[in-house]
This record gives structure tokens, sequence and C-alpha cells, in this order.
């Protein structure tokens, strides 16, 4: 290639670009802007092939690349330092492979969380990862940012269910890490360097999984106190007992209408709730040895059965990322 | 992207007294060893079939001389080896030549137990089992649970990523650290990860973990400790068919229970089992599963009746529950003693170590028999059923004229197996120096180029642990070696699982 593309014009690299990526690039718009960068051009690669590509031009021609995924976290991390091609991976949308009976998957970068888990609920399983946002953030962008939620707490964060990872090297060059058992040490741990890496390192085409099934009931008891220092307390009383929780949140402020709330979640088998339920004894031990503020104050609960402080509540906005369970 | 091997580049000769000399002054006399008949200890890790004899063994006793030991070794140009209990299977501490070993063994200090936030701070040297028995009087274990757990040191678990029959539930060495200090090669110490679950920027924590020893030289390790169940089943069902058995286990994961542990014996293992230590398994079983069941005693009651009744569909001829602690260890011990016990139904035999994806296995036992009828060898299998980990163990005889040959080539083609169904030649072993060479089976050049990429930029003169996991051309295409026993199981310390 004798003239830079880059050099020659923002037409000039949409014109180099367009056959790479069958004619979907576009010039940006305001909204895709990146901190404040607005790239030349936005490509739309459909494929593992067409990302290469992308990557090997961009390389040649020393331009900056930033890819994105549902762009619900693009502010994460420094601003980028300019920007020239904005690789939008929407595209990159599929399932690849589904084993149900081996509880894993492998998912596109592109793939909405939310389509992932609608096709995995059907099979009763879920990928265990409620990030915030789960019907923008693509897979690609939960891996890329480290993205987890309340339930992080039972399952781990994406490190803890990431198996393998596939990602294009900024030279355009395709490499794997890691494999589609969930049991495996050959070779450096890739997927996990490429999570929370914040597409620093490459762009990840797909990522394989390890999933869970989806517990059969799930059910969060929410307490209160007129300041959040209790709260801290009793959640690391919960912590250290023998009660398996899969999410505690402490949440709100002494400013809020509620004032600092604790939600605690439970899940497993719907038997297995009522006992938990039952145990509402050493609930009663574990905040008997509370400090005093938090047992002061608590709320009498009309369903609390004789326990005062524990009512059924609606948890914090994070919360509802449970696929097909129900909160009482 | 190029990679300098030291073998290859025709550096100038070392004086090794002189570097003897720096050293000493660096870890003190108990420090260093230079004796030849004491350097011979160091000759060989776990894969006992491969050997040499280092130049030097340091023996530090403080991250700053770990740094010392390591810088003096990039001054000199000379390749080190990070080297924990020795109770590797792959040849990942076995000394390269003209090389200076770097033994943990008297960095043993527990430096910090913290219940509430449940966490513990150990030097590397300190052994996997030490960290249990410290925390168990708060109610507390650290979960992973080689089998090697009574010798093997926290530093060569966090290298080799090592897991245990538990694993299954609670996740293997990886999702157990929280931090690391690390030596760097060339001498730079870092703290990697933190106290916390996740720390900013990148996971090097992760990439560490499972790095077998190419990246630096870790000298301190923040551990998760786990709170111990309350309640503990063990099951024993037997099938007439390892296909049954592998379908017991589909049933129970497919019901969304995940036991502690879940464990398959074929019939040639148990009988090998059987000869060995009578642990009173069902003599004409075809295959017998065990599984291990915890948590909150009534789930643990549901569960198990769940677990019996799949069982009992699947096929099973025989449900025995272990009445209590003891039992569950006799039931146990059949299954633990099963490599070793190989050694009572043939002269020699090689432990494999493979992964499969779960459901297929009754396809690969039939693809592996029916290889091991090509190559006239019989193949036992017991088999972490799970996580779908595989140890096939190949019996010969080396007395027969290559018998010998032909069962390491047979060991490596079940590997191939492994990787054909989309697994992996590793489950827990690790790849060392012992599988560099299977590398390429289960990865693309550019794959092994990117990993490394890794390896560069922690270790660009590659005198960390040289000639380790990645295969260099001359090497490709090497077979694993055959089982000898490790003098820890000759002394019955330690059972490999
Ligand atoms: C009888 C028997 C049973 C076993 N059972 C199991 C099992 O159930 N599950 C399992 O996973 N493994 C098992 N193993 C394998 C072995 O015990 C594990 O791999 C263990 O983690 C090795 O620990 P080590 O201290 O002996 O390390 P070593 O063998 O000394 O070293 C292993 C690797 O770690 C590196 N290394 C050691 N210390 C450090 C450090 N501080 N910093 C950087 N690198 C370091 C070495 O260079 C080497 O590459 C078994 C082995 C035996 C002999």
């Amino acid at each position: 290639m004798g003239v830079s593309v880059r050099a020659a014009s923002p037409e000039a690299l949409r014109d180099a670009l367009g056959p790479l990526v069958g004619g979907r690039v576009r010039a940006a718009a305001e909204g895709d802007s990146v901190a404040g960068v607005r790239p030349a051009a936005v490509a739309e690669p459909g494929d593992e092939a067409a990302v290469a590509a992308v990557l090997a031009l961009a390389d040649r021609e020393g331009l900056k690349v930033l890819p994105r995924g549902g762009g619900t976290q693009l502010g994460l991390g420094h601003p980028p330092a300019g920007g020239d091609i904005l690789l939008d991976l929407g595209r990159l949308g599929a399932v690849v492979e589904y084993a149900p009976g081996d509880l894993t998957v492998t998912a596109q970068a592109g793939l909405r969380l939310t389509d992932l888990q609608a096709a995995l609920a059907k099979e009763g399983q879920w990928l265990a990862l409620d990030p915030a946002l789960p019907l923008a953030a693509t897979i690609g962008g939960i891996v890329a940012t480290n993205a987890s939620g309340p339930r992080r707490l039972r399952y781990g964060g994406v490190r803890d269910q990431i198996i393998g990872v596939r990602v294009a090297r900024p030279d355009g060059t395709i490499a794997r890490g890691g494999g589609k058992v969930v049991k495996n040490v050959a070779g450096f741990d890739l997927p996990k360097l490429f999570t929370g890496a914040l597409g620093t390192l490459g762009v990840i085409i797909d990522a394989t999984f390890r999933l869970y099934p989806i517990p059969a009931a799930s059910r969060t008891v929410v307490l209160t106190a007129p300041e959040p220092a209790p709260l801290c307390d009793l959640t690391l009383r919960i912590i250290g007992s023998t009660l398996i929780a899969s999410a505690i949140d402490v949440y709100g402020d002494t400013t809020s209408s509620e004032g600092p709330r604790l939600a605690v979640r439970f899940e497993g088998r719907r038997r297995r709730l009522r006992i938990r339920r039952g145990a509402w004894s050493r609930w009663r031990v574990i905040l008997a040895q509370g400090r005093g503020p938090c047992a002061a104050k608590r709320r009498i609960g009309s369903s609390g059965a004789g326990c005062p402080s524990i009512r059924p509540g609606r948890p914090s906005p994070g919360w509802s990322a449970a696929p097909r369970s129900s909160c009482c | 992207m190029t990679v300098t091997d030291p073998a290859e580049t025709a550096a100038p000769p070392v004086d090794y007294a002189q570097l003897a000399r720096e050293l000493e002054a660096v870890v003190g006399p108990q420090g260093l060893i230079a004796r030849p008949e004491q350097l011979r200890v160091y000759e060989a890790d776990g894969l006992v079939a491969y050997r040499q004899t280092p130049a030097l063994v340091t023996l530090p006793a403080t991250t700053e001389e770990v740094q010392g030991v390591v810088r003096l070794c990039h001054r000199y140009g000379v390749p080190y080896v990070p080297r924990g209990s020795g109770t590797g299977l792959s040849g990942g501490a076995m000394p390269v030549a003209g090389s200076v070993v770097i033994g943990l063994s008297r960095m043993q200090r527990i430096l910090d137990v913290d219940i509430p936030n449940q966490r513990v701070v150990v030097q590397p040297g300190v052994l996997n089992l030490w960290v249990t028995q410290r925390v168990a009087p708060h109610g507390y274990y650290y979960a992973p649970d080689p089998s090697s757990q009574q010798v093997c040191s926290i530093g060569g678990n966090v290298a080799e990523n090592s897991g245990g029959a538990h694993c299954l539930k609670y996740g293997f060495t990886v999702n157990h650290v929280l931090g690391l200090r690390v030596v760097l090669p060339g001498g730079d110490v870092v703290d990697l990860g933190g106290p916390t679950l996740d720390s900013p920027g990148y996971d090097l924590t992760g990439i560490f973990v499972g790095s077998e020893g190419l990246l630096g030289v870790c000298t301190e390790i923040t551990l998760r400790i786990v709170r111990k169940a309350e309640a503990v089943e063990l099951l024993l069902a037997a099938f007439p068919t390892i296909d049954g058995a592998g379908e017991a286990v589909s049933g129970i994961i497919g019901a969304g229970i995940v036991p502690a542990a879940a464990e398959i014996m074929d019939a040639l293992a148990i009988e090998a089992a059987e000869a060995a230590v009578h642990a009173g398994y069902p003599p004409d079983a075809g295959a017998i599963l065990l599984v291990e069941l915890d948590g909150h005693p009534t789930e643990v009651a549901a569960q198990y009746a769940r677990v019996e009744a799949l069982c009992r569909r699947a096929g099973a001829t025989e449900l025995r529950k272990a009445r209590d602690a003891e039992e569950r260890l006799l039931m146990w011990k059949g299954r633990k003693a099963a490599f070793a016990a190989a050694g009572r139904i043939s002269p020699n035999y090689i432990v494999q170590d493979g992964v499969i994806p779960r459901t297929l296995l009754p396809q690969v036992l039939r693809d592996i028999a029916a290889l091991g009828a090509d190559y006239g060898l019989r193949v036992a299998n017991v088999f972490h059923a799970g996580d779908g980990n595989l140890h096939p163990l190949v019996l010969y005889d080396d007395r027969n004229e290559g018998e010998e040959h032909r069962a390491e080539e047979l060991a490596g083609e079940i590997l191939k197996i492994c990787v054909g169904y989309g697994g992996s030649i590793t489950g827990e072993h690790g790849v060392g120096m012992e599988k560099r060479g299977y590398m390429p089976v289960m990865f693309s050049e550019a794959d092994m180029e990117t990993h490394q990429m890794i390896r560069c930029a922690f270790n660009p003169g590659n005198l960390c642990n040289p000639g380790k996991v990645y295969p260099t051309p001359r090497l490709c295409g090497e077979v694993p070696g055959k089982y000898r026993p490790h003098p820890l199981e000759l002394a019955g310390v330690a059972d490999r699982f």
C-alpha cells in the first residue's frame, strides 16, 4: 500500500475498510465517541476473519482501534489516546457451541448477555454472572471489564467462570488460550489475562464458560438499620456462619428514605429454602450477637415468622438480573 | 517474536566457583548446596524418569535472599529453577543443565491468619495441609486438596494450579489465591493481586497461577479459606458397565446437584485397588462410582436420596452409604491407592492425565480400549468424573522387547484422543518437561507464539525455568515417560490420585 490511508482522509480509510467487512463501514456519529474521542470510521465485522483483517490493516497503517461491545462501560479506564477505527462487535452474536450436558458454552463477543441467558434457560442453565445492564452488555464487554454482580459471592467472578478464549491480537493474528473443558492446565491462562484487560491486549472473538443450573427458587431478606456500620458487622457474621448466601449487598444510606439496608439472597431447591427459613433461630443468634443499633431498630415485618427484624424486601437495582427466579 | 534459549546461545563459560561464593554471601552457608552427592537429591521431581543434576542449589530464607539469588543468576547468565517439595509429576522442577535450583523449603512460615476476612498469608514452602491444620480450630479449611497435600508446597500448588478430588465443587488453586509476592526474572519484587477479590488492572495473579515456574519465583501467597461443611455423605454405587456410571454422573449434574466429588473406576482399576488395599469394593462390578455430598445436613440428606435414585435409574446393582468418617476413609482408600495399586496387576505402567468433555466418557473409553487392543496393551481407568479429568493407566511389561516403547506411544495417542474430543492434554499434572511435545496437538503455532509473548514479558532472558511447557523444535514429538513410584509413595506418605 503506497499512501497511508490515515494520511489521506477519513473517506480513504472507510474505502479501505469496506471490502474487509462486507461494506459494513460508516462515518462515526456523535454517539460513537469514546470519552470524547471521535473515530474516523465505524467498522462492523461479521466474522473472525473480518476482525483480523481490520486489525491487520490498522497494524500496518499505525491506526488506533477501539473495540466496542454493548457500549455500556466505555468510560472505564483512561480515556483512549486517540482512535481511528471503532470496531463494533455487535454482529459477532452467535452461540458457537452449547453443550448442556457438560455445562459449557462458547459464545461470540457481541452476543448480549440477556440473549445468551435466554438460550441457556431453555435447558435450565445460566451463566452465573449478573452484572449491571444485562440487556445491553455483551459477552466480550463483560469479559473485558471483568463485570460481575451481587452473586459473585457464591459463584465467583468472570475469572472463575471463563475457561477459554479466542482473541485477535493487535496484528490480526488469531490465538486461543484455555479450552472448552472445565479442568485444564495446559499453557498460560490467556482467558484470565484478557479478563478485565479493557480491550488493551487484543480483541476478544469468543469466550467459553462453565455454567450452572438455574436454582429452583430464590429468596431475599432485607434488613434495615439507622446507619451502615451494624449492617456491615452483620455481613461478616453471615459470611462467617454456615448459612450459604448467594449474595449480600449493603446499599442505601442515611439520607435515603428507608435508610441503609442489607439484602441477603438465598438460592436453591425449594425445600432447601424452607429449611433455611426454618433456620431463623440461627439468624436470631447471629442478630443477637450484632451490635446494638441493628438490634434496636428492627422493623416488625408481617411475614417475619416471629423474627422481627427480617422482612421480605425489594433489593437494590442490580439485584434483579436473576434468570427465572423469584423474589419474595 | 524471537525466543532466546540459553542452551542455544553460545554463552561464555560460567565461573561456578565464583558464583557459588557470591551466592553463599546472599544465602549463608546453610543456604547453599554445592557437593555433588547432595546435589543429586535435586536431580528429579515426581517424574523420576527424567534426571539432570543441577550446578548448584540455593535454599533462600527470605524474599530478599531469593531476589539476591535471582540477580546473581542474571548477572552470570545462568538458568535457575524454582522448586517447592519436588512432587510435581511433569518434570517442572527438574533442573536444566548448568542451572541453579532455588528451593523454597526454608520459607515455611504462615505469616498471617485473618479469620473474619477468611484469608491466610503464607510463605511458598508451607505445605498444603498445614494451612487447613492451622485454620481448622476456627471451622475453616483450605479447599484445594491434591492427594499429595501432606507434602506438596503452596508455592508448587500455585505454579501448577493444582486441584484435588474436591475441586469439582470448590475450584482449583487459582480460585483460592488472592494475591502473590513475586521475584520477577531480573530481580524486581512485585505484589500481584491483593487482599481482596478484585484488584484493578490486569489479572496478573491469574496468569501467574499455573505458569509452572516460568514467570518468576513467588515468595508470599494470600489464600482464601473456606467454611467447613456441616455434613458429609459418601455413596458408593456399582454398575455393570462404565456407561451406567457415566450416565449416573450426567443425571446427577443434570439434576442441578454439584457433588463435592464424583469419581469413577473401571473394572481393571477396581481389581488393582482390591489387590492392594482391600477396600471391599464389589469384585464383579464393571465400574464403581463414588459420590461425596457436603453442605447443610438436611440439604445433604435430600440430595443423597436423589443421587441414590439417579444411580438406580442408571442401572446401579449395588448402593452403599458410608456410615461414618471411618468407613468414608476406607471407601476412599481404594480410589486413592489406585495409581500405586496398578503395580499389583502389571510390572510397569504409565499414569496419564487427560481431560475430555464429561458426557463423552463412554465413547472415549471405548476408543481407548480399542486403541489398547491395537497396541496389545491393557489400560485401566480412574476418572475425576465430575470434571472430565481422566487418568488412564497404561499397563506393560518392560521385559518384553519393545513393549515400553509401545506403551509410551499409546499413552501419547490417548492424549490425542482427548484433544480430538475437544479436551486437554493435562487437567492437573501440568505440561512441564513431559508433555511439552504435545502442546502442538492442542495449540496452533499462533496460539503458542502468543503464549510466548507472555513468557517474554515476564521472563525475556528465558533464564527462569527454561525448556519447560512450550516445545522447542528439537524436542517436538517427545513421548511421556513411564510411571515409576515416587519415593513418597514408596514411603507410604502420599498416594497419587
Ligand atoms: C503421590 C502424588 C500425588 C499427587 N496428587 C496430585 C493431585 O491430586 N492433584 C494435583 O493437582 N497434583 C498432584 N500431584 C502433583 C504435585 O503434587 C502437584 O503438582 C504439587 O502442586 C507440586 O508441588 P511441589 O511443592 O512439590 O512443587 P514442585 O514439584 O517442587 O514444583 C512444581 C512446579 O512449580 C514450580 N515452583 C515451585 N515452587 C515455586 C515457587 N515458589 N514459585 C514459582 N514456581 C514454583 C517449579 O518450578 C515446578 O515447575 C501429585 C504428586 C504425587 C507425587
